[in-house]
């Protein structure tokens, strides 16, 4: 097997020298672009000048200003003249060429030479709300699917030169175009270095959003947990690029990823910084004992139905009797069957357009609120119990870790419908154990409690007001630690 | 190797190991053995044990972080070294099993007593093989995060504030008690699991304040068990804590909330965290160990084979009185190499400095 798949890559790594080896020609060019019905080709015969673009990448106004017009209006030996000028890039490469065509370049044929000239603009969307991370008081903008405006719109918050911004391509088909942004005064160089290599090595076909490439550059791809912690707000990324952290922006993806990150970042809102620091400590607080009942409270549930009656005080454990007396499954079948029909509405909901998924809303609500009930399928007590971890679960801010825990909890019920509060700490040593050993470039994923880090505590588990906040985190290991003036 | 114990992790780390469901029994203990006023013995237990972190830091001092195993190894013959490295192995992962063996004993007379308790520890084992496999400095990382779930568990003793009455402590010290002797091994058996820290050297460094996160550690233990059994002593009386087994459990499940109530379930599974942390320290040094004598098998490997040998040796004792045997047994061999490790350490060391010096003034 070894031997065929040598031989398999050797072939492609001939056939790929092959193209590179290709004499930069008008006619390789046609048929190289063969079939490509978007692909437009004028000639201008008394010019002796032939070009080639693709037609959907290309902005109109470009086409006009820089092939259009120039070339109306000369003559013959003008040519080169016009040629000499910087924006035409003169090339000899067959690859950079076809790459420079897909990249909504035009190439120019005259006489035996080729020039490139970009006119890329293609239609993309204009700056929107974000959808996933909106707030009430802070900036609205979120970035969209052009690298390019997603740069600009952090250029616009970050008016540094130390602003670097390091472009790597990605995916040998998609030749994707993925940034990385830092500010070299700030920043660690290692995790520089790190991530620019990890990107770099990536070997696939393509890639389509950051959320994609993170899970090629991670330290551990088998984790449930997210390891780079993804954006669509401009203002969450510059923040992360002043703490000394590295920003990538995937052209073609609205989220920018952000590394190194630690487990509690992804429950920080950017509004905690435009709130209060009182407001936002509490509201840290709310989405810590969110997090907790996401993933115990129907685990809890099931364990003291289970095993553990003992636990529930004299006054309620009447109320559950009469709430379970009718069910005819165990506790763990019930939750079970209720979690995974909670996870269908959501799911359901989120497909949909907003008015059918309000309609699911509703239906599922009537149907397993009260049919349910009243059909002796299920205890009034565990449709609270699952409907407050699911409130809960969308607490959280950052809706890929919210995902992460929603499965971590189906683990926990079975274990708890096992072996009741033994089950529960059991999975969750596991968990603990799986993510003491996870790291993020090297460092630890649950920085600042393990490594400790006391001042990084101010603004993990709380939102100490900004006079205590000097120092960037202690994970980026940032050249610059103080971002206030030491008094 | 470029990872290093911090003294926070250290320090929490030499906590965990010494705490475990020593914590639920040893109030008994110490009305049994000291009578009124038992908890004072704590501080003298505490204090027994300050002299053997000397003995460990002195190790470390005079060989210069020297890894326990080169000192032995530079000092002693081959077959010797690999004999102590063989009775360590088994004695450790012994320690490290049954410890977790008489947690799951314990759990089943409180909540499974149909469910099979080879079924119950095999489940825990998984979880330590999971740990142990990570290394010493995830094992620290994993220890903290445990030290910042069960440190709020002090505050619930708060509960208990009211319970107390001043005539239980009386103002008589150590009387009534069965004897002074055995209690004070016994109170120093609580403390062990700090002796561990002869294998960290090669995982510490300057900042690490090896010696004084050793000496914090144990503070924090002492404080801890002071606290616990002050409390427990004040709530109970000494008399009537003679009559338990479980004082912890007892007191835990007065414990009586709005929408909950009999905590001590939840609580005590929520020790298995602590338990683990132990288990695992014992595990992992035995791994060390056995690590000098299979030098071209993996730590996965050593781990699985001590974890999956030893569980197959604690399905022999099948009650609870059985397993307190065995760790009694196990302790007391434990005790010797706490002494024992530092001692030959440091004797090792002044000798090769010694037998340097000399070589030195013949070359002279």
């Amino acid at each position: 097997m070894g031997f065929f798949r040598k031989r398999y890559k050797k072939a492609l790594l001939t056939k790929e020298n092959q193209e590179t080896q290709e004499s930069v020609s008008l006619e390789n060019t046609i048929n190289q672009f063969r079939e490509c019905s978007d692909l437009v080709h004028n000639a201008l015969p008394e010019l002796q000048v032939e070009y080639l673009y693709i037609e959907n990448l290309v902005n109109e106004q470009k086409v006009k200003e820089y092939l259009v017009e120039p070339f109306d209006t000369i003559k013959f030996p003008d040519v080169s003249l016009i040629l000499t000028e910087k924006r035409y890039k003169k090339t000899a490469d067959s690859r950079s060429l076809y790459k420079g065509i897909l990249n909504g370049e035009a190439a120019i044929f005259f006489k035996d030479e080729a020039y490139l000239v970009n006119l890329f603009g293609p239609e993309t969307r204009p700056v929107n709300e974000s959808g996933t991370e909106t707030v009430i008081t802070g900036p609205h903008e979120s970035f969209n699917e052009s690298a390019g405006q997603n740069i600009s719109l952090l250029r616009r918050r970050i008016k540094s030169s130390h602003l670097k911004v390091y472009k790597v391509s990605v995916g040998k088909v998609t030749l994707t175009d993925v940034y990385l942004l830092y500010l070299e005064n700030v920043a660690n160089k290692d995790f520089v270095e790190k991530v620019k290599q990890r990107v770099e090595s990536v070997e696939t076909d393509g890639i389509f959003e950051s959320t994609m490439l993170v899970q090629m550059i991670e330290e551990n791809p088998y984790s449930f947990f997210p390891q780079f912690l993804t954006t669509e707000r401009p203002d969450t990324a510059s923040s992360k690029i002043l703490e000394g952290k590295i920003v990538g922006i995937t052209d073609g993806s609205p989220s920018a990823f952000i590394a190194p990150t630690s487990f509690f970042e992804f429950f920080n809102s950017p509004e905690d910084y435009y709130q209060r620091w009182a407001v936002a400590t509490a509201l840290r607080i709310l989405r810590y004992s969110a997090f907790f009942i996401t993933v115990f409270f129907t685990a809890f549930y099931v364990a003291v139905i289970t095993f553990h009656y003992e636990m529930i005080p004299r006054t309620l454990l009447s109320t559950l009797l009469e709430s379970r007396s009718r069910v005819p499954f165990p506790p763990l079948i019930e939750a079970l069957v209720m979690e995974f029909t909670i996870e269908l509405l959501r799911e359901a909901g989120a497909r949909l357009p907003t008015k059918i998924g309000q309609t699911i809303g509703i239906v599922g609500g009537i149907v397993i609120g009260q049919s349910a009930v009243q059909a002796g399928f299920t205890s009034n007590i565990l449709i609270i119990a699952v409907a407050i971890s699911a409130i809960a679960s969308f607490v959280i801010p950052n809706y890929i870790m919210s995902a992460s825990i929603r499965l971590v909890r189906f683990g926990l019920i079975i274990l708890a419908g096992i072996w009741g509060n033994y089950g529960i700490i059991l999975g969750i040593g596991l968990v603990l154990v799986h993510l003491s050993g996870m790291t993020n470039l090297g460092s630890s994923y649950l920085i600042p409690i393990a490594p400790i880090s006391t001042a990084d505590m101010k603004d993990i588990l709380i939102r100490a007001p900004f006079s205590k906040l000097k120092t960037r985190p202690y994970q980026a290991q940032t050249r610059n630690p103080y971002r206030q003036k030491k008094k | 190797m470029n990872e290093k114990l911090h003294s926070f992790h250290l320090a929490i780390l030499i906590y965990l190991i010494q705490t475990g469901v020593t914590l639920f029994v040893l109030p008994a203990e110490l009305a049994q053995n000291f009578g009124t006023n038992g908890w004072v013995a704590v501080i003298i237990g505490a204090a027994l044990v300050y002299i053997n972190i000397f003995l460990i830091g002195a190790v470390y001092r005079l060989g210069r972080g020297k890894s326990f195993f080169a000192i032995i190894e530079d000092g002693m013959p081959p077959m010797l070294s690999y004999t102590l490295y063989l009775l360590l192995t088994v004695l450790w992962s012994l320690i490290g099993c049954i410890t977790a063996k008489q947690y799951i004993m314990v759990y089943q007379i409180i909540t499974f007593q149909h469910t099979p308790g080879s079924l119950l520890k095999l489940g825990y084992d998984v979880l330590i093989y999971t740990l142990v496999i990570k290394g010493i400095y995830n094992i620290a990382k994993a220890s903290t995060f445990i030290f910042s779930i069960t440190v709020f568990l002090a505050l619930l003793f708060f509960y208990f504030i009211t319970d107390i009455e001043l005539a239980r402590y009386t103002p008589f010290l150590f009387k009534d008690g069965d004897g002074l002797l055995i209690g004070i091994f016994k109170t120093y058996i609580a403390f062990l699991g700090f002796e561990l820290s002869i294998l960290f050297f090669p995982y510490i460094n300057k900042e690490s304040k090896f010696f004084t996160s050793l000496i914090i550690g144990n503070l924090i233990t002492t404080v801890v068990y002071v606290y616990t059994c002050l409390i427990i002593f004040g709530v109970f009386g000494y008399e009537y804590l003679k009559e338990l087994i479980f004082p912890l459990l007892d007191f835990l499940s007065i414990i009586r909330l709005p929408i909950i109530e009999r905590l001590e379930n939840l609580l005590y599974a929520l020790f298995a965290l602590k338990v683990l942390i132990t288990s695992v320290m014992f595990y992992w040094a035995a791994t060390e160990s056995a690590k000098r004598i299979f030098r071209n098998k993996s730590d996965k490997t050593l781990s699985f084979i001590l974890i999956a040998f030893s569980y197959f040796i604690s399905l022999i004792p099948d009650s609870l009185e059985q397993v307190r045997n065995w760790l009694d047994f196990l302790t007391r061999w434990e005790i010797g190499v706490t002494l024992f490790l530092p001692v030959i350490c440091i004797i090792l060391i002044l000798l090769r400095s010694k037998g340097r010096k000399h070589a030195d003034g013949k070359n002279c």
